[in-house]
């Protein structure tokens, strides 16, 4: 049987997850070289709700990474199945609220999980324009008008 | 991480991306394309240099749109010209289909890693005076066509402590009318890759053709 990790959330509720699965954190895999996860991991910066998304979010890596190790064979045809399969649950995943995505963003950030910061930061503002933007995040212009002119002449000249 | 706590009707109105340290930031405006990114600056005062601090820049035509009538390449130049490249440590430019003249600007003084893809590129002043790669350790070139094996050798002597050299079909303008050769003669070199996707017969050709110095 594999080793087991207990992950404490903000809350201080405690998730046990397996080891392969907490070394997806390179955060939390640092912490195991160094032999000090007895006890449990308290993430005091985590909370019940972000860890539930960031242990599926792992769990899912895990297992598609030891799928295709074990298909490694037939990768041309079932390999890159597996990668659409794969992109397509990622997409799935992070259709969620505003905040949550924040924390997710976070989490990823802190724990160091390469696959879900690129995921959740690509998420943030891809495909949206200026407007949609300043909309969606509540982002207040500050700018006098003389100063907005200033900034709108500066980008009209690179994209004259 | 203190604003991942706070969850109440009020903050999720307020302006949580704007809070974000810088790091975060950059990693959030390298995934969406250049242009994009640059646009941003028109935001609010926190937006408004941020993207002229990335120390990552992508320049990829595909992924680009409305930036006017004067070409890509252009383009790249003059947002090249107002990005602060003394922050700069990656820079990637991919053109479209045909290998366009790109001229490199010669600030970069703290660019690590180059990736050119389907470019010709060329100095702004010729030959370079100084060394204006002057931390630039990896140089990947893909489908670069150089003006002659000088435009090679300006770009590479302008590179002092160049480590890793990549070629993925490399021409000179020039080869039609007599051999390519691109002599490698970097004193710092420590890998070099040379690969052809193109066509068997044109690598036996230019690897019959070219002269590897290191």
């Amino acid at each position: 049987m594999s080793k087991k990790i207990i992950f404490e959330s903000s809350e201080g509720e405690s998730f046990e997850v397996d080891e392969a699965v907490a070394l997806e954190c390179q955060t939390i895999k640092n912490m195991i070289e160094d032999d000090c996860t007895d006890g449990g991991i308290p993430l005091a910066n985590v909370n019940s709700a972000t860890l539930t998304k960031v242990i599926d979010y792992c769990k899912k890596h895990v297992e598609a990474a030891a799928a295709a190790e074990a298909n490694a064979g037939d990768k041309d045809i079932y390999g890159a199945n597996k990668d659409i399969e794969l992109k397509t649950w990622d997409e799935e995943f992070v259709k969620v609220d505003q905040p949550l995505l924040f924390d997710l963003m976070l989490a990823a950030n802190f724990l160091i999980i390469p696959g879900l910061l690129d995921l959740t930061c690509k998420t943030m503002m891809r495909g949206k324009t200026v407007l949609q933007i300043r909309e969606i995040f509540h982002i207040k212009k500050d700018y006098t008008d003389a100063e907005e002119a200033e900034v709108r002449k500066e980008n009209a000249w690179a994209f004259e | 991480m203190k604003a991942a706590k706070l969850r109440t009707k009020d903050v999720i109105l307020s302006d949580r991306i704007s809070h974000l340290p810088d790091n975060l930031l950059f990693i959030i405006l390298s995934l969406i394309p250049i242009n994009d990114a640059m646009n941003t600056s028109l935001l609010s005062k926190r937006w408004k240099s941020l993207w002229k601090m990335m120390e990552t820049l992508e320049y990829d035509e595909s992924s680009c749109d409305n930036i006017g009538s004067r070409g890509f390449n252009k383009f790249c130049k003059r947002s090249l010209q107002l990005h602060e490249a003394l922050f700069l440590k990656t820079l990637t430019v991919k053109l479209g289909q045909h290998s366009q003249d790109l001229k490199l600007p010669t600030v970069f003084q703290k660019l690590v890693v180059l990736k050119l893809h389907t470019v010709s590129p060329y100095f702004a002043d010729s030959p370079p005076s100084t060394f204006c790669f002057q931390s630039l350790k990896s140089l990947y070139l893909t489908h670069v066509k150089f003006r002659g094996e000088e435009a090679f050798c300006q770009l590479t002597s302008a590179c002092p402590v160049l480590e890793d050299l990549f070629f993925d079909g490399v021409t000179s303008s020039l080869r039609f009318n007599f051999p390519s050769l691109f002599t490698i003669s970097v004193p710092s070199l420590q890998r070099l890759e040379i690969k052809d996707k193109t066509s068997r017969t044109r690598y036996s050709y230019s690897s019959y053709e070219s002269q590897f110095k290191i």
